[in-house]
């Protein structure tokens, strides 16, 4: 079997919906299967990686690597996400009032 | 007394330390290793290291840290001192996209497919000069011209394509006309606007006294300096850089210095002369440039053109004619580079210059429409392009159809809809999507999907690298950074 790539992920640090998203980022250099394991009780995330073009040990490290702050940044991403939800959705109607381009009940504006 | 708080009053710091604020919505993508680049709901961005990303995002940032106040007045964060942020926020992102409300105002006239230049590269798949068959009738035009007008737009661009437009200059002249006419009955005219697209090899004096008199600008091809064009671009005689030399002049002659404008294609023969191709629109007293990789469309697919470079070589092009020019503008010689200053408009402004590939939602439709020779609607160049090459899927309708059927078409909406960068995977949390763009028709041709797959995307990896670069030198050079800025208010 080609070399393939094994990285898990704290279920308590970071989402399903993280780490899914940070394995799209790199769709382009590997294929990911994602699975949600436990040992010992505890859930975590294992990402399995098979790059599409053969990588040596060093590119598969580097993968890992990359791999790791995208999910990082992609568990920040949704701290933001979730805090500014609200704030962001008043933002939009608002900025979007008064133009047509939506009506109150979601209905598509008059011809 | 002053109207006008002091300074001191924009500075003020909450009065605790760890200061009581709320994040404002914000996205952000690394530049490089240790610094990210942020933007707000309305795009404005700011650079910040990962530490104080972290702080900020986990409600630590300290009231005394540096960054604060001007992530403050950024809308990145609101306290208790920022009671307007988000209503502030609200109106810049209304008028970042106030152009959605005005509805489509490029409305573009393919008068023939015919054209006496055979460029390997054309993404229209021409016709040879004598099949008038391959030319609009008045018919279709008149029809075009009624759904044109019909559109709340309250400016209106007529523009006119080939093929070689004036080769159906009698069409053109027709249209004009009538435009005029149609527009000055209407209850409220509208802005009127023409330019013709021509490689100028045909045009004659008879031809620019027309668009002298009825305003239609004119936009013309040069590819760079003679040996390059006339290669890029064959035609008999093998004439065509002299012709459009001559061309040039005459258009300033007769219609004024600022009339006629020209675009560049890049084929492989153009990678290594970047500075010659520029150097040439100086020659000619062209104010800036539009460095333009070609699109894979037509017979620049069916002559394996379009995949003789691939994007990476590209971006090292225009990455050697972008500093080339900002040396220039060192040096005291004004000249802009059109696509970087589109992009800073988006960056450094709240308005949006309204370029159809960087629209999102994307310009298909909305931003400009194509009627075709054959009375066919599509919406969009590229999008007729593509059907050029047998592929019909953004095909609105034909002249014959109603406004409402043609800009309701399933199609349409659906396209626009799954592509809206806003939601689309990876560019819901990119940094640059407000400055990025759709553009399905080039996701369907590449990938047979409108979204588009974003790893695997020439798209944004092209405008991913340039997003960065122009960031990167502004962020370098004061110099840079204030050219940009002018740049951006000139687009």
């Amino acid at each position: 079997m080609d070399p393939y790539l094994l990285v898990e992920f704290d279920s308590k640090a970071f989402s399903l919906l993280a780490v899914q998203k940070a394995c799209h980022r790199f769709s382009n250099l590997a294929s990911f299967e994602v699975q949600v394991r436990s040992r010992d009780g505890q859930d975590f995330i294992l990402v399995t990686a098979l790059p599409l073009a053969a990588k040596s040990e060093s590119g598969l490290e580097h993968l890992a690597k990359q791999l790791r702050n995208e999910a990082l940044d992609q568990q920040l991403r949704e701290q933001i996400r979730v805090q500014t939800e609200g704030v962001r959705n008043l933002i939009l109607a608002h900025a979007f009032s008064k133009t047509g381009l939506i009506s109150p009940d979601g209905s598509p504006p008059a011809a | 007394m002053s109207r006008f708080q002091p300074i001191t009053f924009f500075n003020r710091h909450p009065a605790e330390e760890q200061a009581q604020y709320k994040l404002l919505p914000f996205r952000f993508t690394p530049l490089d290793d240790e610094r990210y680049v942020a933007t707000n709901l309305a795009g404005e961005y700011r650079l910040i290291e990962r530490e104080p990303l972290q702080k900020l995002v986990e409600g630590k940032l300290s009231a005394t840290d540096p960054r604060y106040v001007d992530l403050r007045a950024r809308h990145f964060l609101t306290d208790v001192h920022s009671k307007m942020a988000a209503d502030l926020l609200a109106i810049k992102v209304r008028t970042r996209h106030e152009r959605l409300s005005e509805w489509t105002g490029l409305h573009m006239f393919v008068l023939t497919l015919r054209c006496e230049h055979a460029c390997p590269y054309c993404q229209v798949s021409r016709q040879s000069e004598d099949k008038e068959s391959f030319d609009m009738s008045r018919e279709h035009a008149t029809k075009a011209l009624a759904l044109a007008l019909r559109s709340p737009n309250p400016a209106i661009k007529l523009e006119f394509q080939g093929g070689e437009s004036f080769l159906n200059f009698d069409l053109m002249k027709f249209i004009v006309l009538r435009a005029k006419e149609e527009n000055a009955k209407l209850p409220v005219p509208k802005d009127l606007a023409f330019v013709a697209a021509t490689n100028l090899a045909v045009v004659t004096d008879e031809m620019l006294d027309f668009c002298g008199k009825h305003d239609v600008g004119i936009s013309t091809s040069l590819d760079g300096p003679r040996e390059l064009h006339n290669k890029n671009r064959p035609r008999p005689g093998g004439d065509s850089y002299e012709r459009t030399i001559a061309g040039i002049q005459k258009v300033r002659q007769k219609l004024g210095r600022t009339s006629a404008s020209a675009l560049m294609t890049t084929t492989a023969a153009s990678l290594p002369h970047v500075k010659e191709i520029i150097n040439e629109y100086l020659e000619q007293e062209f104010h800036g440039i539009f460095l333009r990789p070609l699109s894979p469309y037509g017979f620049a697919m069916k002559t394996k053109f379009y995949r003789a470079y691939d994007a990476a070589r590209w971006l090292q092009f225009y990455d050697e004619g972008l500093d080339y020019i900002i040396e220039l503008n060192r040096q005291g010689v004004e000249f802009l580079e059109y696509y970087s200053a589109t992009i800073l408009a988006k960056m450094l402004t709240s308005r949006d210059p309204g370029y159809v590939d960087l629209m999102s939602p994307a310009g298909i439709g909305i931003g400009g429409v194509v009627y075709n020779y054959d009375g066919t609607v599509y919406a969009g160049d590229e999008a007729r392009m593509l059907a050029e090459m047998g592929d019909a899927t953004f095909k609105l309708g034909t002249v014959n159809d109603s406004f409402e059927t043609l800009f309701t078409n399933e199609t349409l909406l659906q396209a626009l809809d799954e592509s809206f960068a806003y939601s689309a995977p990876m560019c819901h949390d990119c940094a640059f999507e407000p400055w990025c763009g759709a553009d399905p028709v080039f996701h369907w041709g590449q990938q047979k999907d409108f979204v588009g797959r974003k790893p695997d995307s020439e798209f944004c990896q092209r405008n991913m690298h340039i997003f960065k670069g122009l960031i990167r030198r502004m962020e370098e050079d004061t110099f840079v950074r204030q050219l940009f800025t002018r740049w951006a208010n000139l687009c």
